[in-house]
Parts: structure tokens; C-alpha cells; sequence
């Protein structure tokens, strides 16, 4: 790759100056596992790189009973997934962790980087040399789309395997920028085409999870071709909140991703669930609505078809479990 | 833009002052100025795991590691693993049990497992075969390098 600008700020605030008076080819590199890659691949070439990593103080992993779970944006997935605070319903983020890529990767990865990914698309994440026999996509700022020959605009999939979870726990994103810190929901931080709500010169560096009910229960179903290394095909992940006293389900927010530009909240299927007991017709007619979001984009070993079967069997599955782990805690 | 930068990494416990440039991995820095070739480039895009290290004692895809970027850590590679030129009990039993063919995943296999038996020293067989899950062997078909690793645990 060509050669780059390093530095190492001290804090957020210093990162954050560097990254909005550095101008177009300034970057933050965290865990470096997608970014050194594409630099690799020619996709990017960044003049400087600004590494968040040197900033001491950002990879907590804290419950408080009460005020909720904080994670710093730098907290590598490894971290998150051996957290002994992530207990409860909030064991499924370790359990999201625990299958991203490989353990190597995830000594490296950090979920602020996962949450800051790019899409994905087997016609972009290519060599130079393998891209030389196409025309430049959209995304390198040609004109061709080589999944969807007529699109106008970037539709390739978003794989962050931490999302869904996230979204599904209700979290939010706290952003810092020089001019002060600002929260928003997590669910409407992706913007799709591998962008987020970020500015120039912002960073993203805390989530806040608040605590959960009591009676409430959440999964994460996630597919994918191998155990390991692989990117997931679809996953589905759900938080329901059960009533004590008849187990109908009072709360529900269920969260799809790596089968669209940007991670879903299913609220038609959170609207569905809501008010019921859960059984295998809502199942199926959820299960349904999950197959409308997927992107009709080609992957290698995995037709449209086939992922819409997978997307359906993961809801099944993650709003199932999630209901039991609702009720167990119920009955305690 | 520099050119290049000063740095001081820590390798198999000796410290080393190098000139280095921005873009240089680990990888780089621990085969082109060090000579320690034990770590290898299999992909470059950390699929593989052929280049793996231990960086303050995790393993790491050394080619996706900025060198800079690990000035105050400290790196393992399979060259300081036998001390005083007494193989590891992760070697000897690699050696025993006929895990190694070509060697090309060998030294990446073997600080993985390391690291696995650092901290959990009697693992299941699922959990060694998920602590090696990032690093690819394209001859053995794993079993031999398994077994290996839960005999090494056991010693």
C-alpha cells in the first residue's frame, strides 16, 4: 500500500481536531482489520491515518444496576466477548462477538470499528488487479452497479455483526466532536452505502444500553456458511419483554442484519408480536415480513432465495428464544 | 509526510531501535529487518492466519498490525518460544504427533494454541478448535495439529 501520515492523538478531542482539519485523506484507524485491508486492495488510500487506539480510556465494558451498560467504542470484541459484565439479556452482545471472523481478528476489532464498517459486496472487496475487468462501481465513484444493473445508487449489504444486538437492546450512540457530545438511537446511526450519521471530524465513542424491565429476554441467531472467519448471511436478534402475570408479550424489538444496505428494526414485526402469546402462526406470518427486507444482491454461495429462507428461520428462532428467556425470567 | 519513524519494539524480550515507515506491518518489520521468518505471508488480509504473533501475549494477524502502532507492546513469535533451545511442549508434541507437513501454518498453529493454553491449560477439544479457528492448514486436515495442542495441555 502507499505510504501514509501516522499519528497518535491523546485524547478524543485531539483525534477529533485531527480528523476534521486533516481534509479528504485523513482517516481513523482502530482495530485495522477492515481499513488495512482495503488499503491493501487500493480501495482507499488515505494520506494520514489518525489511531484511535493510542487514546488510553475508551475500551471499558461497565454495568451499573440502575444507570446500564457503557461500552467504549475501542473495547475490542474479544473483550466484549469474555466481558463478565455482560450478564443477563445482556450476555448476547459477548455471544455476537464471540462469532465475528476469528479470535485473531478479534484481539484486534474493536465494536466501534464493527459499528463503522463498510458494506460489503463481491464485486468491491476485490484486488486491484481482479477489479481491472470491470467497469468502477458507484461506490468508486463510477457509474456501474454490478449487482443491480439499473441502480443509481450503492445497495451492497451491511454485515456488522454487533448492530442488530445493539439495536435490539435499545442502545445509543454517544458522539463527540470538538464542539461538544451529542446521543442519538442506534437504530438510526446507519445511513446505508457504509456511511453513518458521523460528520466530519466526530467520533463515535461510547454506547449506552439503558437496563432492560424485569421479565424481559433477548437472542442472537446468526448464520452463516462456516463456523468461523466467514461474514454472516443473516442474523436476527430480539429483546421481548414478557407480563408476569399472564406471559403475553408487552415489549418487543426485534433487529435484522446482513441482508440489507443498513441493519433493520422489524417494528412491523415488533407490532405483530406485541400484546400476544407467541405461537407458531404469529411465528410463520413474522417469519414472512423478515424475507421482505432482504436485498436481492448475489453473494458468493448464498442466492437471494436461500438467504430469505435464512432470514426467516433465524426470526423463528431468535424470537422464540427470546420469548422463553422472557418467561424463565418470570418465573424467578 | 516522514518518510520514515523512529521505533523501539520489544521482540522476544530484546529490545530493537529501528527506522520504519508509516505502511510497514509487523509482519514486515519481524521478516525484512529482523530475519525472524517464522511468521509468513499467507493471504496479507488476515484470513489466513499464517502471519500469527502474540502482541502482549493475544494472538494477532501481524499483517494487519501497523509496526508503529505497537511501540510499549511486546511480541512473541515462534522464534522465542524455545528457551535456551529446549523446545516448547507445544513443539515436541507437534514433532510426536506428525502435525506438520509443509510447515506453512505450523509457527502461527502453534502460538495460538500458546496463547489458548496460557490461560486455559486443560481445554476441550472444541475449545482448541476454536482457539485455532483463524488460522488455516491447507495439508493436515487439523486432526493431527489438535491432537497435538491437547497433548501439549495435558503435560
Amino acid at each position: 500500500m502507499m505510504n501514509f501520515d501516522y499519528l497518535e492523538p491523546k485524547s478524543l478531542g485531539e483525534a477529533c481536531s485531527l480528523l476534521l482539519s486533516g481534509g479528504n485523506g485523513v482517516r481513523a484507524i482502530s482495530g485495522g482489520t477492515e481499513l488495512l485491508v482495503k488499503m491493501k486492495r487500493g480501495l482507499i488510500r488515505p494520506q494520514r491515518l489518525v489511531n484511535l487506539k493510542a487514546i488510553s480510556g475508551l475500551d471499558f465494558i461497565n454495568y451499573r444496576k440502575g444507570s446500564g451498560l457503557r461500552i467504549g467504542s475501542m473495547a475490542t470484541l474479544s473483550d466484549v466477548a469474555t466481558s463478565q459484565e455482560l450478564k443477563g439479556a445482556f450476555h448476547i452482545l459477548a455471544g455476537a462477538a464471540s462469532k465475528v471472523a476469528s479470535p485473531l481478528i478479534r484481539n484486534l476489532a474493536t465494536i466501534g470499528g464493527n459499528l463503522c464498517q463498510d458494506v460489503r459486496c463481491y464485486y468491491y472487496d476485490q484486488s486491484e488487479f481482479w477489479r481491472k475487468s470491470i467497469e468502477p462501481c458507484i461506490k468508486l465513484g463510477g457509474t456501474a452497479c454490478h449487482q443491480v444493473k439499473s441502480s443509481k445508487l450503492c445497495i451492497a449489504i451491511f454485515y456488522s455483526d454487533m448492530a442488530p444486538p445493539l439495536i435490539a437492546l435499545g442502545a445509543r450512540a454517544k458522539i463527540v466532536s470538538p464542539d461538544g457530545e451529542r446521543r442519538v438511537e442506534l437504530k438510526d446511526f446507519f445511513i446505508g452505502a457504509g456511511d453513518t450519521l458521523l460528520k466530519k471530524g466526530e467520533l463515535l465513542a461510547e454506547l449506552e444500553i439503558d437496563d432492560l424491565p424485569l421479565c424481559s429476554g433477548s437472542s442472537y441467531v446468526r448464520h452463516s456458511l462456516r463456523e468461523a472467519v466467514d461474514y454472516p448471511l443473516a442474523i436476527a436478534s430480539a429483546v421481548l419483554t414478557v407480563s408476569p402475570s399472564n406471559g403475553r408479550c408487552t415489549d418487543a424489538r426485534v433487529a435484522l442484519g446482513a441482508i440489507s444496505p443498513k441493519p433493520v428494526r422489524a417494528e412491523e414485526i415488533e407490532g405483530l408480536i406485541k400484546g400476544g402469546l407467541i405461537n407458531d402462526g404469529l411465528l410463520e406470518k413474522a417469519a414472512e415480513m423478515a424475507k421482505k427486507h432482504v436485498a436481492p444482491l448475489r453473494e458468493t454461495f448464498c442466492a437471494p432465495d436461500y438467504r430469505r429462507e435464512l432470514i426467516a428461520a433465524a426470526l423463528k428462532k431468535a424470537i422464540r428464544a427470546a420469548y422463553q428467556n422472557a418467561l424463565s425470567r418470570k418465573e424467578n | 509526510m516522514d518518510a520514515k519513524k523512529q521505533l523501539r519494539i520489544k521482540v522476544n524480550g530484546e529490545y530493537h531501535e529501528l527506522l520504519v515507515e508509516a505502511r510497514t506491518t509487523l509482519l514486515d518489520l519481524l521478516r525484512d529487518q529482523l530475519e525472524l521468518t517464522g511468521a509468513k505471508r499467507g493471504c496479507g488480509l488476515g484470513q489466513c492466519g499464517a502471519c500469527t504473533v502474540l502482541l502482549n501475549g493475544r494472538p494477532v494477524n501481524s499483517c494487519l498490525v501497523l509496526a508503529l502502532s505497537t511501540k510499549d507492546k511486546e511480541v512473541l513469535t515462534i522464534e522465542g518460544l524455545a528457551a535456551d533451545g529446549t523446545l516448547h511442549p507445544l513443539q515436541r508434541a507437534f514433532i510426536d504427533n506428525g502435525a506438520i507437513q509443509c510447515g506453512y501454518c505450523t509457527c502461527g498453529m502453534i502460538l495460538s494454541a500458546k496463547a489458548l493454553l496460557d490461560g486455559n491449560p486443560r481445554p476441550s477439544e472444541e475449545e482448541v478448535r476454536e482457539a485455532i479457528s483463524g488460522n488455516l492448514c491447507r495439508c493436515t486436515g487439523y486432526s493431527k495439529i489438535v491432537k497435538s495442542i491437547l497433548a501439549a495441555s495435558e503435560g
